[in-house]
């Protein structure tokens, strides 16, 4: 059977290297802090692999911390830096379409005494810097966003961001969740001025239960779990040797696609979709061209819910998603729509479709035609 | 298990004839719900059943049979010799047992006998009086006798051997599933029907299920959550096969050619008319539903009349008169209720009208209905059906 998958923003298939590292590691089975030859052998997969993700980023392999994925990395990121500050302030500052991972971890912050700015959104989800500036007080101890937003794409100005945190909020942390970004719009962390940033192995064909948090040289965090000192006690538990040794291999595996013109294939396609949306009248585009991920577009035809397009897509074998895979449960709508100004009309209707380095034209092509093709039949059962 | 368990009937016994015919079909049901225990004697006696194992525990046969509907009590006994002397010595060490267990300095307590056997030299009351004498004896400083509101209470059953009662546990009644024969359950992942299907089996009705989707109006998670829910009725309803059926073409006709007002009422018909078919192709006698008055549109007497109109069958509707916090009440209690909730479109509530009829009348349902091609859309619909056995 032939699949068509774009729901790579909610999770990805593992590549083979990745399988394979998986089964390479499951026979070094040691634990890395066990002293004979296996657990040695065990923590050289970590050491390598640490080695392989801080490449990728441009950074010195003693930032990188193996977490057990995103939401892992968020709230070790937020939490630890609020509770290691708080002596310097306890202002911290966000966005409003953030993922659950980092909007409950301030809402718990938020319950305990902190106080916590939400900053607006336009209607491409971007953030006004005005606001950001006007937010910021000696006091502010932390600011955290999403490069790139799971929902709609939109791509936050980052540089410009730890540009303003770092003249006016010298002691301000700086955290960014690259889920979604990393490994499809290049980032250089050093020069943005990033304290922090959080990666998942899943989203780029890793496996789930695996990723990973940049602490920049020189940042200190509070640890929020107690255990045997894994991960320089900052995130306590035996590692998981296959899921890390698998996240290396994927990401390997994506930068030979990227060493090979993935980022040029990745814009290609995402410009053949945009000019297919903008070319349907009875279509919106959640976030435009200039603003948006090249990976990731959401869209919304009237009258047809997002839901019932999903299903009809499915009965041909493409799958996309509605909202964000965590939210599509809740009947609500979705805070990111709701923070950009959507209408509860256009919101019933989105869908979001998510590329991966290894979409391929003749798929998105499909993917195209089979969209209008649902739309119309169903537009032909459509509410009265 | 040392003990033994006492498992009794009720209504059952007052049947005439036919009661050995109930007693079989409990005693096939409660083999049933064991069988995933090894090791389990059961012997049939007048008016109960008594279960022994050497390699179970009480309390696993116990959660086992405790929901087989036709139970009215389980008891946890131990059984000696119908000899006073005997009886004396088991006494005293239970409700020493008990004593420890209360762990309260004085403890009103009671002892009732029953005897049924004659041959026993003393009636059930000079029975009671001596033996409660035996305990005062034994635990003079801690026993006090108050018959009224004891906070210790021991029974015997005098037979031809004599149990003594440790502990009751209270089952659900009802009649024996299978007893009454097959009906079939409009199963829609609400609230009620899974409820319903709970009703129908406790008076002795072997459900079958017919679930309808409309695909991709609704998701194959809402298909997964009817499967999770005849699951969780299963300790009542025993095993269940299910059909479940596509009304997408159905409703999209109906949407099309008929009046708006009229969509839900006629997408109830349908849901009638393939569930007459499927009863009777599989010797089911009923439809069950889980329609409670008022609670709907269609489920005012105007609506139910007009679905009742499509089927020859009778239709049971054991929610009838109940309100939705009784029947909330008794799906937390049977454990559907948090499944129930799980937010997935269902077929009911696709294509529905802003201001459905609520009073339908039949002659213009049927006006509308004469528009549509029924014979071949129900064919067709029958020709989806997927069976699901659980």
């Amino acid at each position: 059977m032939s699949l068509y998958y774009f729901d790579n923003s909610a999770t990805t298939k593992p590549c083979d290297d990745a399988v394979e590292a998986v089964k390479n590691a499951a026979e070094v089975y040691g634990n890395p802090s066990s002293l004979h030859k296996l657990g040695i052998l065990a923590e050289n997969i970590l050491k390598s692999s640490r080695k392989t993700i801080a490449a990728s980023l441009g950074c010195d392999e003693k930032s990188i911390y193996f977490t057990s994925g995103g939401t892992e990395s968020n709230n070790i990121a937020i939490i630890g830096t609020a509770y290691r500050k708080q002596s310097i302030g306890k202002h911290i500052v966000t966005t409003k379409t953030e993922h659950p991972s980092v909007l409950n971890a301030f809402e718990f912050l938020e319950s305990h005494g902190w106080s916590v700015t939400y900053l607006d959104v336009d209607s491409n989800g971007i953030i006004d810097l005005s606001q950001l500036k006007e937010c910021l007080t000696p006091k502010t101890v932390l600011v955290s966003m999403a490069h790139v937003n799971n929902e709609i794409g939109s791509i936050q100005p980052i540089d410009e961001v730890g540009a303003i945190i770092k003249k006016t909020s010298p002691r301000c942390s700086f955290h960014v969740d690259c889920v979604q970004s990393y490994l499809k719009i290049p980032l250089n962390l050093k020069r943005a001025g990033v304290s922090l940033a959080s990666f998942s192995a899943h989203k780029v064909h890793g496996f789930k239960g695996t990723g990973a948090l940049y602490v920049a040289d020189g940042v200190n965090i509070d640890n929020i779990n107690y255990g045997g000192g894994q991960e320089k006690g900052l995130r306590n538990g035996t590692e998981n040797v296959p899921g890390i040794a698998a996240f290396a291999a994927a990401v390997a595996h994506n930068r030979k696609l990227i060493s090979k013109g993935g980022f040029d294939k990745l814009s290609d396609l995402h410009n053949k979709l945009f000019d297919a949306f903008e070319a349907m009248n009875d279509v919106s585009i959640m976030c435009d061209r200039e603003h948006c991920a090249p990976h990731i577009i959401s869209v919304s035809a009237k009258n047809v819910r997002g839901e019932v397009l999903l299903h009809t897509l499915e009965s041909k074998d493409i799958y996309v998603s509605t909202g964000s895979a965590c939210s599509s449960h809740k009947r609500n709508m979705s805070h990111v729509l709701k923070a950009r100004g959507t209408t509860p009309d256009v919101a019933e209707g989105v869908i979001r479709i998510s590329l991966s380095l290894d979409t391929t034209a003749s798929e998105v092509e499909h993917l195209i035609k089979c969209y209008r093709e649902s739309i119309d039949e169903l537009n032909k059962y459509a509410q009265k | 298990m040392n003990s033994i368990l006492i498992a009794k009937y009720g209504e059952i016994f007052l049947k005439g004839q036919n009661r050995p015919f109930f007693e079989r079909t409990l005693l096939n049901n409660i083999r049933r719900a064991l069988s995933d225990l090894d090791g389990v004697e059961i012997r049939k006696e007048v008016g109960r059943f008594y279960i022994t194992s050497e390699t179970q525990t009480e309390d696993d046969i116990i959660n086992a049979i405790k929901n087989v509907f036709g139970l009215t009590s389980i008891s946890v006994a131990c059984k000696i010799p119908s000899e006073m002397e005997e009886i004396e010595k088991k006494i005293i060490e239970i409700a020493g047992n008990m004593i420890n267990e209360i762990g309260k300095p004085t403890i009103k307590f009671k002892l009732e006998t029953k005897r049924t056997n004659k041959l026993f030299p003393m009636g059930s009351i000079d029975a009671s009086r001596h033996l409660g004498g035996v305990l005062l004896d034994a635990y003079p400083d801690t026993l006090v006798v108050d018959v009224h509101e004891p906070e210790m209470v021991i029974s015997l059953e005098i037979r031809d051997e004599t149990f003594i009662i440790e502990r009751n546990v209270k089952c659900l009644g009802g009649m024996p599933v299978s007893s009454a024969g097959k009906g079939l359950l409009l199963l829609s992942g609400g609230i009620d029907s899974p409820v319903a299907a709970y009703f129908a089996a406790k008076r002795g009705i072997d459900i079958e299920a017919i679930h309808f989707h409309s695909y991709p109006y609704t998701s194959d998670r809402a298909k997964e959550k009817v499967i999770d829910l005849l699951k969780a009725v299963k300790p009542y309803c025993g095993k269940t096969r299910m059909f479940v059926v596509s009304l997408t073409d159905i409703q999209r006709e109906i949407h099309e050619k008929c009046p708006e007002e009229l969509m839900t009422i006629l997408t109830r018909r349908f849901m009638m008319k393939i569930a007459d078919r499927v009863a009777k192709e599989n010797n089911c006698k009923a439809i069950f539903t889980g329609e409670s008055l008022g609670q709907v549109a269609s489920q005012t007497i105007e609506g139910l009349t007009v679905t009742n109109n499509a089927t020859t069958l009778p239709v049971l509707r054991p929610l009838i008169c109940m309100d939705k916090q009784e029947i909330i009440d008794i799906a937390m209690k049977i454990g559907t209720h948090d499944i129930s909730i799980q937010p997935f479109e269902d077929c009911c509530t696709v294509f529905q009208p802003k201001h459905p009829a609520t009073k339908p009348q039949l002659e213009k349902v049927l006006e509308a209905e004469s528009l549509l091609d029924c014979e071949a859309l129900i064919e067709k619909a029958m020709q989806t059906i997927e069976l699901h056995i659980n």
